[in-house]
């Protein structure tokens, strides 16, 4: 191995902060999600240390041929820069969103990218979902916000699950497979302190507070999962969950008219693909037994769905296809 | 009467106790009950027909009078065209 490739192969999380800043004020950083390569740079001193901690196990790029997103992270100019300071989301020199305060650019960073992930990759059937994978199948959990889809991704990541992505189930088409869309986890208010609970060895990054959804924290994707981040999954099962204050754990399976909606009208690029889109999501409906689970107990929910997989992978071996 | 034949490229799946189908005149998907499916189905064997042609088709399956089942084809015609599943065609085409 070259001095060059030795320091490349880093994971971000064993890099100084410093050269993480030089990186970022420079040529950029490079983050490979699976399905999508973003290219950050940025003047904001702080947000080095916020990325180093939610993305340490993604290998460490200052150089690259290629990257499907190109964005800034940058501290305005003017009076901003010193009166209440912001920071800014930059792609292709537009600037669609509202600054945020200065001491929050990984919560910007990740809205933003979330925001051009769903505009711009049409090679797949994007849909709003988490997916998470055990022996080569997935478990799709698509939901509304506040359905607490992220808190049930993150409990499953934390308990022997690949953590493909918690905002996209990116369905390949053509490879008829879920690709990774790799990111950290963004937790909102009462689930930062669940998953706290839930899994003390998580690694999360810091709070945020008051941001459009309240306090965020952002829970760093596990090795396994960045290593295997250009791996697919085939689909496995599909599990539509919702959490209720209170709330016995409910189990109970879904007829392909409860799931197809679920899928097909809570996609980002549904319309955009026409008949592919359509047709993927009935492949989806078709080939993945679907669940509706109400929960307000994480140990219970996972047993429910532990329960169930192994009738999940026994289908698919008797229907490989 | 009104002719009428699916919009070319219409796809239509099973799904559960309904039906998924989409346009491409529109873009759009739609779930349908079993009568409106019915009517997509006869008109893909016959290519066009018109609302009596329909009912003739489906008394049988259907258990339900003709003159009903006229009724129901009838009233199902402007939702279907209007979600662009059907449109109506000329009678000369029709005719030939």
């Amino acid at each position: 191995m070259t001095a060059d490739e030795a320091r490349l192969s880093r994971p971000l999380g064993e890099v100084q902060i410093a050269e993480l800043t030089q990186a970022l004020a420079g040529n950029g950083l490079w983050i490979d999600f699976g399905a999508a390569i973003v290219r950050v740079q940025s003047d904001c001193a702080v947000f080095a240390a916020q990325l180093r901690t939610v993305y340490g196990q993604f290998p460490f790029a200052d150089q690259s041929e290629w990257a499907d997103l190109h964005v800034r992270i940058r501290r305005p100019r003017g009076l901003r820069r010193w009166v209440r300071p912001q920071v800014k989301f930059q792609y292709d020199s537009q600037q669609p969103f509202e600054p945020f305060p200065a001491d929050s650019p990984l919560p910007l960073f990740e809205w933003g990218c979330n925001w051009l992930i769903g505009r711009r990759l049409n090679d797949v059937l994007l849909l709003h979902a988490g997916v998470v994978e055990k022996g080569g199948l997935a478990l799709l959990l698509p939901a509304t916000p506040g359905s607490g889809k992220s808190t049930l991704t993150a409990a499953l990541s934390q308990r022997g699950w690949r953590l493909l992505s918690d905002e996209f189930g990116a369905f390949d088409p053509e490879a008829g497979t879920f690709r990774a869309v790799l990111k950290p986890i963004a937790l909102k208010n009462r689930s930062i302190d669940v998953i706290r609970r839930f899994a003390p060895q998580a690694v999360l990054g810091r709070e945020f507070p008051k941001t459009r959804k309240g306090t965020v924290a952002h829970l760093a994707p596990q090795r396994d999962a960045v290593e295997r981040r250009h791996e697919g999954a085939r689909p496995g099962a599909i599990v539509l969950p919702r959490w209720e204050a209170g709330s016995p754990t409910r189990f109970e399976p879904l007829t392909d008219n409860s799931v197809f909606p679920a899928l097909a009208f809570n996609a980002f690029n549904y319309s955009l693909l026409g008949a592919v889109g359509f047709q993927a999501a009935v492949r989806l409906v078709r080939q993945c037994p679907a669940w509706r689970l109400v929960y307000s107990d994480l140990d219970d929910a996972l047993i429910a769905i532990e329960t169930v997989w192994p009738q999940v992978v026994e289908r698919r071996r008797a229907s490989p296809k | 009467m009104s002719h009428w034949c699916r919009v070319e490229g219409l796809l239509v799946e099973p799904m559960g106790h309904l039906w998924a189908a989409f346009s491409p005149a529109t873009g759009e998907t739609v779930l349908l009950n079993d009568e409106s499916a019915s009517i997509l189905e006869v008109l893909e064997e016959k290519g066009v027909a018109d609302t009596a042609e329909i009912s003739a088709s489906l008394v049988v399956d259907s258990g339900l009078d003709v003159d009903a089942l006229a009724a129901i084809v009838e009233s199902a015609w402007p939702r279907l065209a209007e979600a662009g599943l059907v449109r109506e065609q000329p009678i000369r085409h029709a005719i030939a």
